[in-house]
């Protein structure tokens, strides 16, 4: 059997968990290069099912959060919620939604102001034109 | 840092643990969850390599790893 093969008879969650195992390993080489050490392949593994189930905790926690809030949705609030004992960390998500938040009221305004823009110009272009023909003229 | 979790594979990891199959998260909730899951690992690693450090070793080992488990697990 080929091993595309296999990759298609692994179970929905199987695959899940080769993803976090893929991405592990990248941040692993990445950070290795930075630090100069080598980290051996257990440790990987380790790390990648550590947070495998970290990840069931953390959805636990968030959906348990979001049902207490009576919402079926979870949002940023719940994502803060579960970091609120390490302040630091807080502190950090916090920064990132206020300039997410803040990035996407930006390009709220500039899509506005650019399709503003692009009326008016549209509306005087043909007109500046015209005068540019008849002063050259 | 170019390396992050896939925010598409963070849903599916989520999804498949909701008890409740109506629980959904919205975008903001999933790209802040993504970055924690990420400085998870990536904490994991730094905690370990600083391990190796001091316990004065090349390569790291699963016994770093171990020591610095407990820790690492209380602070997220």
């Amino acid at each position: 059997m080929s091993n595309e093969e296999n990759f298609e008879n692994l179970t929905f969650v199987q695959r899940l968990k080769a993803a976090v195992h893929h991405t592990t390993l990248k941040i692993c080489k990445e950070d290795c290069e930075e630090k100069d050490v080598k980290l051996n392949r257990m440790v990987v593994a380790a790390i990648s099912e550590t947070t495998w189930k970290k990840c069931e905790h953390f959805a636990t926690d968030l959906e348990l959060f979001a049902k207490h809030a009576k919402r079926s949705t979870i949002n940023a609030d719940d994502v803060k919620m579960l970091v609120r004992k390490s302040p630091k960390l807080l502190e950090y998500i916090t920064g990132i939604q206020e300039e997410m938040s803040a990035s996407k009221a930006e390009t709220k305004k500039k899509t506005k102001k650019t399709k503003g823009k692009e009326t008016a110009s549209t509306s005087n272009a043909p007109a500046l034109v015209d005068i540019d023909e008849n002063s050259m003229t | 840092m170019a390396a992050t979790f896939k925010q598409k594979t963070v849903q599916s990891i989520m999804q498949q643990y909701f008890k409740d199959e109506k629980t959904k998260m919205n975008t903001e909730a999933l790209s802040l969850l993504t970055e924690v899951i990420t400085i998870f690992v990536q904490e994991a690693i730094t905690r370990t390599a600083k391990q190796a450090k001091k316990d004065g070793e090349d390569e790291v080992t699963l016994e770093q790893f171990e020591k610095i488990l407990p820790q690492l697990l209380l602070d997220f």
